[in-house]
C-alpha cells in the first residue's frame, strides 16, 4: 500500500516539530529516515500510526484517508526500539495474539504462529518468556508478531539500535527479505547511516520538521546535510594511510 | 482533564485531614465544640506554655532520633558487609520477617521481653545472677527505643539492599578500586553516600512515623512524660471536657510538625513516581 | 561460614520472639524466673476458640473488613493511578503522599472523629472502612502511577496498532500484565488495615471488632497467654505475604 503524507503540522509545548511534513512513499518500498535526535521522527512515525494527532494535513494509506481514524483500523503497525513482548505470553502466544484478537481461531493462530515461528528460526524458544530471550530473538519475535497480522504498513522506530553489530547485520537481512517477498511498505528511522543505506529503497533526511525525501543514492551522498561524504571522505583517509 | 484527575486525588487525600485539622484549630481556639464560649487563646497559652507539651514533642523527637541514628548504621553493616549473605532467600526471609510484625505485636512482645519479669531479665538471671531493671516504663524509654529499632533494622535492610542493587553498588565500588581507592574510600565516598543519598526520602519518612508512634509507647512508655500521639489519645479519652480543646491544639501542632518534616521529605526525593 | 555469622545472629535475635509468641500461647504455667514453660496446654487456644469468646466472628469479620477496604483502595488506586500517570505534577502528588502517609493514624482518626459523629459514620463498619480508605488511598494510587509508567503506555499502543479494540488491550493484555502489581497492592494494604488499631478504635468507638483490637483487649485483661495466641492469627497473613512478596514491603510501625 502506498503511502501519502501532506502538509502534516505538529506542534507540542509551543514547539513545532512537524512543519507543513509532505512526501509519498510508493507500494513496497523501504523508506529510510535519518535526522539528529529530537527532529521529530519518532512523532512522524507515531502520527502515521494514529497514535498522535496531526494539527493539520492528512495521512492516506492505500488511497484511504486515515486521518483520524483509530489506530486499531489502519494497519498500520508501530515497533518501537524496545522489543515489547507482553511479558505473561509465551513466544507462540506472543506471535499469535494479533491473530487472535482478530478473531482467528485458537488452532489456525497457532499454526501460523508456528510457521513464523520457523521462519525466525526460533522453533525451540516457543514456550519461553520474553525475559529468556536475547535482545536479537526478542526483536525477531516482535517482528514476526507484526508480520503475522499482514499490515499494510510497518513503522520502525530505531528497531536495531539496541543489537550488537552481528545480530543487527543478521536482523537487516531477515526484515528486508521478509519484507520484500510480503512487499510491506516500510518506514525506517535510524541513526546509523550504513543502515540506512542497507535498508531503504528510498532515503530521506529530517530537518526543523520537514523532510527531505531523495530521488537516489547519489543525491542523498552528495548532499553534506546526510553526512555520507564525510563518512566516505575517513574510511578513504585510513586508505592513504 | 488530567487536572480534573489531580483535583480529585487532593480531594480524596487532603480534604479529610485540612477538613479535620481546621475543625481542631477552631475547636481550641473557642469557635466550635460543646459549649464552645467564644473566640478564645487560652487554650493554646494553656498548651503552648505547658512543660507537659514540649518535652512531649522533644521526647518524641529524641525518640525518632535515637531509633534512626542506631537503626541506619546497622543496615549499612549488613548491607554494605554481607551483601553475599543477604542473597541467600532463607535468610533474607528471617531477617526480614520481623517487618511484618505489627506495632501492637511489637510492643507486646517489648512488655513480655523488656520488663522485669521478662525473658530477658530471666536470661540476665540465669547467665549472671544479677537482677535487670525493667527497660518498660522506665525514665529512659529504653523499652521504647529498642522496640522501635527492632523493628526498623528489618526494614532499612530491605530497603538499603534493593538499593544498593538497583544503584549496581558493587559494579561503582569497583569502579572506584580502579580509579585507586582504598576501602575505606569506598565505604565512606561511594557506599555510603550513594545508599543514604537514595534512601533519604523513607529514612525521612521512617522518622516522621516514628515520631508519631502510638501503640509502642502507649505500652512500654511511662505516664508522664509521653509521646505525642500517646499524650493527644490520652487527652481526647479523657472524661474531662476542658481537656478536648488541649487535645485538638495539641493535634494542629503535631499536624504542623509532621507537614514541615513531609515537605522536607518530598524536597530530598529526587525520583518523581 | 564465619560471613554467616554476624547476619544468622542478628536474624536469631529478630527470630527469637517469633518462636516466643507461640510457646506463650501453649505455655501452661511459666513463672519467673524460668526460661521454659513448667507444663504445656492448649487450654488458651481452646479459650480463644471457645464459643462464649466470638473469637471466630472476629477473625472472619477482620478479614472481611481488611478485604473491603483492600478491594476498595486498590481498584481505585489503580484506575486513578492510570488516569494521573501522565500527569506532569508527580512531585506535587508525591509531596501528598507523603503528607497523608506520614500521619500517626490515630490522630487521623481524632482529627476526622468530629465529622465521622456528625454523619453517624462513627461506631460502623462503613465508617472504619471509609477512614482506612481515606488513609490509604493516597499510597494506593502513587503506587499505581509508577505502575503506568512508559512501558505500559507503549504496551498499549502496541495492541491498538496489532488491531485490538480497547476492550481487548484491556482484557487481553494490561490486565494480565497489571496483575502482579494489582496482587501487592490488595495485599500490602490488607495487611495495613489488618494491623490497624488506633484508627479503628477511634472511629469504631468500640463497636467494631477487629482481631488487633481483640488482641488489645486481652492484652489490657493482662491474659498474656490468650493474647499471644490472637497475636499469632495476627501474624499470619502478613508472614504469607512476606513468604510471597518481600521486595514490595512498606513501613508503618
Amino acid at each position: 500500500m502506498n503511502i501519502n503524507v501532506e502538509n502534516v503540522s505538529v506542534s507540542r509545548s509551543g514547539h513545532q516539530v512537524l512543519n507543513d511534513l509532505s512526501f509519498e512513499l510508493q507500494d513496497g518500498h523501504i523508506l529510510s529516515v535519518m535526522g539528529k535526535s529530537g527532529c521529530g521522527k519518532t512523532t512522524l512515525l507515531r502520527v502515521i500510526a494514529g497514535l498522535g494527532s496531526a494539527d493539520t494535513g492528512t495521512i492516506t494509506i492505500g488511497g484511504r484517508d486515515v486521518t483520524g481514524i483509530p489506530p486499531q483500523e489502519r494497519r498500520a503497525v508501530y515497533l518501537y526500539q524496545e522489543a515489547l513482548l507482553f511479558p505473561h505470553l509465551n513466544v507462540l502466544e506472543n506471535l499469535a495474539f494479533g491473530l487472535k484478537i482478530r478473531g482467528e481461531n485458537k488452532k489456525s493462530a497457532e499454526n501460523k504462529a508456528r510457521d513464523m515461528l520457523e521462519q525466525l528460526d526460533l522453533t525451540s524458544h516457543a514456550h519461553k518468556k520474553s525475559e529468556q530471550l536475547s535482545g536479537g530473538q526478542r526483536q525477531r519475535v516482535a517482528f514476526g508478531r507484526a508480520l503475522l497480522v499482514s499490515p499494510s504498513v510497518l513503522l520502525l522506530d530505531e528497531p536495531f539500535s539496541n543489537l550488537d553489530s552481528e545480530t543487527r547485520m543478521a536482523m537487516q537481512q531477515l526484515y528486508r527479505k521478509m519484507a520484500q517477498e510480503r512487499g510491506i511498505t516500510t518506514i525506517f528511522v535510524t541513526h546509523d547511516l550504513k543502515e540506512a543505506v542497507i535498508m531503504g529503497s528510498r532515503l530521506s533526511y529530517m530537518e526543523e520538521g520537514k523532510l527531505r525525501v531523495y530521488d537516489d543514492l547519489q543525491t542523498f551522498a552528495a548532499d553534506p546535510l546526510t553526512g555520507m561524504q564525510r563518512e566516505i571522505g575517513f574510511w578513504q583517509s585510513f586508505d592513504k594511510k | 482533564m488530567s487536572g480534573g484527575y489531580r483535583g480529585l486525588f487532593y480531594g480524596i487525600s487532603l480534604l479529610p485531614l485540612l477538613a479535620g485539622t481546621v475543625y481542631a484549630l477552631a475547636y481550641s481556639l473557642g469557635l466550635a465544640g460543646i459549649g464552645a464560649p467564644a473566640f478564645t487563646t487560652g487554650y493554646w497559652a494553656l498548651v503552648l506554655q505547658s512543660p507537659e507539651t514540649w518535652i512531649s514533642l522533644l521526647l518524641s523527637l529524641a525518640i525518632a532520633l535515637a531509633v534512626v541514628i542506631t537503626a541506619v548504621p546497622v543496615a549499612l553493616l549488613l548491607v554494605l558487609n554481607y551483601s553475599e549473605v543477604l542473597e541467600n532467600p532463607v535468610i533474607r526471609y528471617l531477617l526480614f520477617l520481623p517487618v511484618s510484625v505489627p506495632p501492637l505485636i511489637a510492643a507486646f512482645m517489648g512488655t513480655e521481653w523488656l520488663g522485669a519479669g521478662g525473658m530477658t531479665a530471666r536470661a540476665a538471671l540465669v547467665a549472671t545472677g544479677g537482677v535487670m531493671p525493667s527497660l518498660i516504663n522506665n525514665y529512659w524509654h529504653a523499652g521504647i527505643f529498642i522496640t522501635l529499632t527492632f523493628m526498623s533494622i528489618p526494614f532499612l535492610t530491605i530497603l538499603l539492599w534493593q538499593y544498593s542493587r538497583a544503584e549496581k553498588l558493587s559494579g561503582l565500588a569497583e569502579l572506584a578500586t580502579s580509579l585507586g581507592a582504598t576501602r575505606r574510600q569506598i565505604l565512606f565516598r561511594v557506599a555510603i553516600p550513594v545508599l543514604l543519598n537514595r534512601a533519604l526520602p523513607q529514612i525521612g519518612l521512617m522518622f516522621v512515623f516514628l515520631f508519631g508512634a502510638y501503640e509502642v509507647p502507649l505500652l512500654l512508655g511511662m505516664q508522664s512524660p509521653r509521646m505525642i500521639s500517646v499524650l493527644i489519645a490520652h487527652k481526647f479519652s479523657k472524661f474531662d471536657l476542658a481537656d478536648i480543646p488541649h487535645a485538638y491544639a495539641l493535634t494542629v501542632l503535631y499536624a504542623l510538625v509532621v507537614s514541615i518534616i513531609a515537605w522536607l521529605v518530598s524536597r530530598t526525593n529526587r525520583e518523581a513516581a | 561460614m564465619r560471613k554467616y555469622g554476624v547476619p544468622v545472629f542478628i536474624a536469631v535475635v529478630l527470630i527469637l520472639p517469633f518462636l516466643y509468641l507461640p510457646a506463650l500461647s501453649v505455655a501452661g504455667t511459666w513463672k519467673y524466673p524460668f526460661l521454659l514453660p513448667a507444663s504445656w496446654s492448649p487450654e488458651h487456644w481452646e479459650r480463644l476458640f471457645g464459643a462464649h469468646q466470638g473469637f471466630v466472628p472476629v477473625v472472619i469479620h477482620s478479614v472481611l473488613l481488611s478485604g473491603s477496604v483492600a478491594l476498595l483502595t486498590t481498584g481505585t488506586g489503580f484506575f486513578l493511578g492510570r488516569l494521573l500517570s501522565g500527569d506532569a505534577g508527580h512531585r506535587q502528588i508525591q509531596a501528598v503522599g507523603y503528607l497523608t502517609y506520614a500521619f500517626s493514624p490515630v490522630i487521623y482518626a481524632y482529627c476526622l472523629q468530629f465529622f465521622f459523629l456528625k454523619t453517624g459514620m462513627s461506631g460502623t463498619v462503613p465508617g472504619v472502612i471509609i477512614v482506612q480508605f481515606l488513609l490509604f488511598f493516597p499510597f494506593s494510587v502513587i503506587y499505581f502511577i509508577s505502575h503506568w509508567g512508559r512501558n505500559m503506555k507503549a504496551l498499549e499502543e502496541l495492541c491498538f496498532t496489532l488491531g485490538a479494540s480497547r476492550r481487548d488491550a484491556w482484557i487481553l493484555a494490561l490486565l494480565p500484565v497489571s496483575a502482579p502489581a494489582i496482587r501487592t497492592a490488595f495485599f500490602q494494604i490488607f495487611v495495613f488495615s489488618w494491623f490497624d488499631f488506633g484508627l479503628t478504635r477511634v472511629i469504631g468507638q468500640g463497636r467494631v471488632s477487629t482481631l488487633s483490637l481483640t488482641v488489645w483487649q486481652y492484652l489490657a485483661e493482662a491474659d498474656p497467654h490468650i493474647a499471644a495466641a490472637g497475636s499469632c492469627l495476627l501474624l499470619l497473613p502478613p508472614a504469607i505475604l512476606m513468604l510471597i512478596n518481600e521486595k514490595n514491603i512498606r513501613f508503618k510501625p
